[in-house]
């Protein structure tokens, strides 16, 4: 980790790569759902990312590790929490909102609604990134740069994203 | 199951070196008396006659304004320890201990109600207290927003708390500069009361700006 932030971008990847089972260990002890762990995962490794900084090299990894973790896994519990309170947990229904072929559709429930709740479904950082790239149609550069990432994080963050969303039957086109 | 090995290859493809954060003392050694500074001068707008270190009480306002600096420096240095992940709060219980003995001292340092009745009717009311300590403590707090964002902090609420109760104390030491050696009630209410206005307004001010 002392290589990695001095800058050696080899050690950088082999200590992500070694952090990464342990990180998916401690999420799924406090995430039972698959999923939901693995955004926690993604959360994990990005915060690792922005705060490589505070790691003290002469003090053990393990703690701020898990600190980094358990406090992703709280948010991430935290935000799963209040879509089951807010959401209709039907898939046929919230598939009806967002699909103009449906014969539903008409008497769905109004679709800027429909995608705001969709959009609650995501983590922070995936929704905050849609939100950017999508609906306020910035550019890939720009979004990097507003959400200080890297233009390939937040390709992979969209990536995440619309799978989650098409984990709950929507279809979104690039 | 998610494959994180593409992300983490674009993080390090992308990642450069970073300048590690000094250690907590390192940090504290320049804030705290910095903190004091700026609250001095922020305060210095305000007309006080300064103590009268002749006066009774003199010695337990000293060893109040000691313990108050002791408290307040402790509380910075904690917030910027717990702003790292994996952190935690070392030697609360001799924090704790010291606050106990704070509020002994300070309740000691409470005149008699007489004594006290008679600097409500002089107009000393406890307000000029309560100005000299959130004009003394918010500067103290912008700086250590400033500190606190080199690091960010995974739980803001709890280093911001820390954060307004160390502006506190300072502000509290810088007071007993410029304070009667006794305390009235109303004095003591008015300052638990700025001391809470400042936590809160740390936590307000503080909350977005250093969250991770």
């Amino acid at each position: 980790m002392r290589k990695a932030q001095d800058g050696d971008q080899a050690a950088y990847r082999d200590v992500l790569r070694a952090m990464t089972p342990v990180i998916r260990l401690l999420a799924k002890r406090q995430v039972v759902d698959e999923s939901l762990a693995d955004d926690v995962v993604q959360d994990v490794l990005l915060t690792i990312h922005r705060l490589r900084h505070t790691y003290d090299p002469d003090r053990p990894l393990l703690p701020w590790m898990a600190a980094i973790t358990r406090a992703r896994a709280i948010d991430a519990l935290r935000r799963s929490g209040r879509f089951r309170h807010r959401e209709v947990a039907d898939d046929a229904r919230l598939a009806e909102a967002v699909d103009p072929a449906s014969p539903g559709f008409l008497s769905a429930l109004d679709a800027e609604h429909a995608l705001a709740r969709m959009l609650d479904a995501l983590p922070q950082r995936q929704r905050a990134i849609v939100e950017m790239v999508k609906l306020r149609e910035m550019s890939l550069d720009d979004a990097a740069a507003e959400s200080r990432m890297s233009v390939s994080a937040v390709k992979s963050v969209l990536h995440r994203a619309f799978a989650r969303l098409r984990q709950y039957g929507n279809e979104w086109h690039v | 199951m998610y494959d994180p090995d593409r992300l983490i290859d674009e993080l390090a493809r992308t990642a450069g070196p970073v300048s590690r954060v000094p250690a907590t003392w390192v940090r504290a050694a320049w804030l705290i008396p910095l903190a004091l500074l700026l609250g001095a001068l922020s305060s210095s707008l305000l007309h006080r006659e300064a103590t009268d270190w002749a006066a009774a009480n003199a010695r337990v306002a000293i060893a109040g304004a000691l313990l108050s600096l002791a408290i307040g420096t402790f509380c910075l240095m904690s917030a910027l320890s717990v702003s790292v992940a994996g952190r935690v709060v070392r030697g609360k219980y001799w924090a704790v201990a010291l606050l106990l003995l704070w509020i002994a001292l300070a309740i000691a340092s409470i005149g008699s109600p007489a004594a006290s009745a008679a600097a409500v009717v002089q107009g000393h009311h406890g307000t000029p207290c309560f100005v000299f300590v959130t004009l003394a403590g918010l500067p103290m707090i912008l700086l250590a927003l400033l500190a606190l964002r080199q690091t960010r902090s995974l739980t803001p609420v709890r280093s911001l708390a820390l954060t307004g109760c160390g502006a506190a104390f300072l502000a509290f030491a810088l007071l007993a500069l410029c304070h009667p050696t006794e305390l009235s009630l109303i004095d003591l209410v008015m300052h638990v009361a700025a001391a809470l206005v400042l936590g809160g307004s740390a936590i307000l001010l503080g909350r977005r700006i250093i969250a991770c």
